[in-house]
């Protein structure tokens, strides 16, 4: 990544924070209402142990979640193209799932599972795999009908036309759910995490709110922020590696 | 002898009746375009000489279809090869990997000596190593025949395979398959194009389609010497009987 990718938004943000530090000293807003950035830094510094333990947490269930959600999203889409006559039951079935309030069943998911990581993974899985499915369907229907038509005159094998075809014209959809999916997985780890749990940055945000520990908790969800940029960031550079011969034509 | 032979081909899209009482044979090694107005059936009846229709497209079928005797869905791979308007690239691969296409999908060895003659053939020297979207319009066709070429078919289906291109590129490219058709003489095609002038140029028959259901309405046979282009003049043979299959069509769609 060119060093300007990383400067622009870091100045970007370094001048936020002083226009905020200055808005919030010039305005005299109690610092319980909303603190000011250097009392949320302090927070962090005097906390980043504890912060660095549930974070490694929510990561693990983030990033355990998300590689299941994703596995879960392309064997779907796999069998929705070998098996097409299950189309009328997959997709119905994987859009009802996605749309199930995950809020709401996480109770009973807490109740099936434990207040363990397995629930939130659980909740993670079930957020990411959607995209996954739905863009490398959407890769596989993009294939173009004339190269298929060569292919057929050609007598390929159904296996060659997958694997010299079907996948890499779909492995940009894939990358692009991929991408969906991790920038969401955070985010649904620390909503389990929220509503039941005792690790994870999620409880750490609960505490803070309980206890009214505002710095602590925007400190709390700057880490978060920062966790979920990341693993997006990280997720872009293993795919650029990792499918580069598909991406850059 | 016969390489392509149609009798009394009918064909239709559910309650859509395309093609009806199509019948025509074609010569080793000779050049037949297929005439007529958009939609006219053009494309399903190559797709049907391709064995594509019915097994892409679901579609009733009836008639007699021969590709060197045999029916197209039992026609050993590699006998036919097609080519499109466009999209006939993998856009991931390089202009000497998709050359090499066909020759993989066949099973068979290839070699990027090979390869390379056939790239010189149609003029692409210097791009093996392109990207299709490093190409022109004109050029990624080039690649398209080449590897179209490369695996040595006995019929060359071409699916308005200059449609897309401007005039002056058309031309050149007349003048490559003119070659092409000089150096391979035993290899048959069939020529979908909506160009008149183009059907002429190229062909040693030009088979013109009526509207749907679609009939052959005209036939013409082009006794017109090769070249018939030459530095980029168009035989005059060739002008006085475009214009003569063009005032045909005139007078047959207005009655």
């Amino acid at each position: 990544m060119g060093k300007r990718k990383i400067l622009i938004p870091l100045m970007i943000f370094l001048v936020l924070v002083f226009g905020c530090q200055l808005v919030l000293d010039l305005c005299q807003v109690p610092k319980f209402i909303f603190p000011k950035p250097s009392l949320v830094l302090e927070a962090f510094l005097d906390n980043w142990v504890w912060l660095a333990i549930h974070l490694r947490v929510t990561l693990y269930e983030a990033v355990i979640g998300f590689l299941l959600g994703a596995l879960l999203g392309v064997l779907l889409a796999l069998i929705y193209l070998f098996f097409t006559s299950l189309e009328q039951v997959i997709m119905p079935l994987a859009i009802a799932v996605r749309n199930v309030p995950f809020v709401a069943i996480a109770p009973l998911l807490f109740i099936f599972l434990g207040y363990g990581p397995t629930a939130k993974i659980v909740i993670v899985i079930m957020v990411t795999f959607f995209p996954v499915m739905a863009n490398l369907t959407a890769g596989f229907h993009s294939v173009s009908r004339n190269l298929e038509e060569r292919f057929v005159i050609y007598q390929a094998s159904r296996w060659k036309i997958f694997y010299k075809l079907q996948l890499p014209t779909a492995i940009p959809y894939l990358v692009a759910g991929l991408e969906i999916g991790i920038s969401s997985a955070v985010i649904a780890a620390i909503v389990g995490e929220l509503l039941g749990t005792t690790q994870g940055l999620g409880f750490v945000i609960l505490q803070s709110v309980s206890q009214f520990r505002i710095p602590l908790l925007l400190a709390a969800v700057v880490v978060t922020t920062v966790a979920s940029i990341f693993l997006t960031q990280l997720t872009k550079e293993v795919n650029q590696r990792v499918f580069r011969t598909w991406l850059e034509y | 002898m016969k390489t392509i032979e149609v009798q009394g081909l009918k064909a239709s899209y559910g309650d859509l009746f395309v093609l009806n009482n199509i019948s025509f044979t074609v010569a080793e090694g000779e050049v037949v375009a297929l005439i007529g107005p958009s939609g006219c059936g053009k494309s399903t009846l190559l797709r049907i000489l391709a064995g594509t229709i019915p097994k892409m497209v679901p579609a009733k079928v009836e008639g007699r279809i021969k590709i060197l005797g045999q029916s197209p869905d039992k026609v050993p791979p590699g006998t036919m090869e097609m080519i499109f308007q466009e999209e006939n690239l993998l856009p991931w691969r390089t202009t000497l990997s998709n050359v090499k296409l066909g020759q993989e999908l066949l099973g068979r060895r290839s070699q990027n000596s090979q390869a390379e003659e056939i790239l010189a053939l149609v003029g692409l020297t210097g791009f093996e190593s392109s990207h299709p979207r490093e190409l022109s319009g004109g050029m990624k066709q080039r690649v398209a025949l080449a590897s179209a070429l490369y695996t040595s078919p006995d019929v060359l289906l071409m699916d308005e395979p200059l449609g897309a291109l401007d005039a002056l590129t058309r031309e050149e490219m007349w003048t490559l398959l003119e070659r092409i058709h000089q150096e391979k003489p035993s290899m048959t095609m069939v020529l979908v194009t909506h160009h008149v002038e183009e059907a002429v140029v190229l062909s040693d028959q030009v088979i013109v389609m009526g509207r749907l259901p679609s009939e052959i309405i005209e036939r013409a046979t082009i006794e017109v010497a090769r070249p018939r282009v030459k530095n980029g003049i168009i035989a005059e043979g060739c002008l006085l009987l475009t214009n003569e299959i063009r005032s045909k069509i005139r007078r047959i769609n207005h009655g």
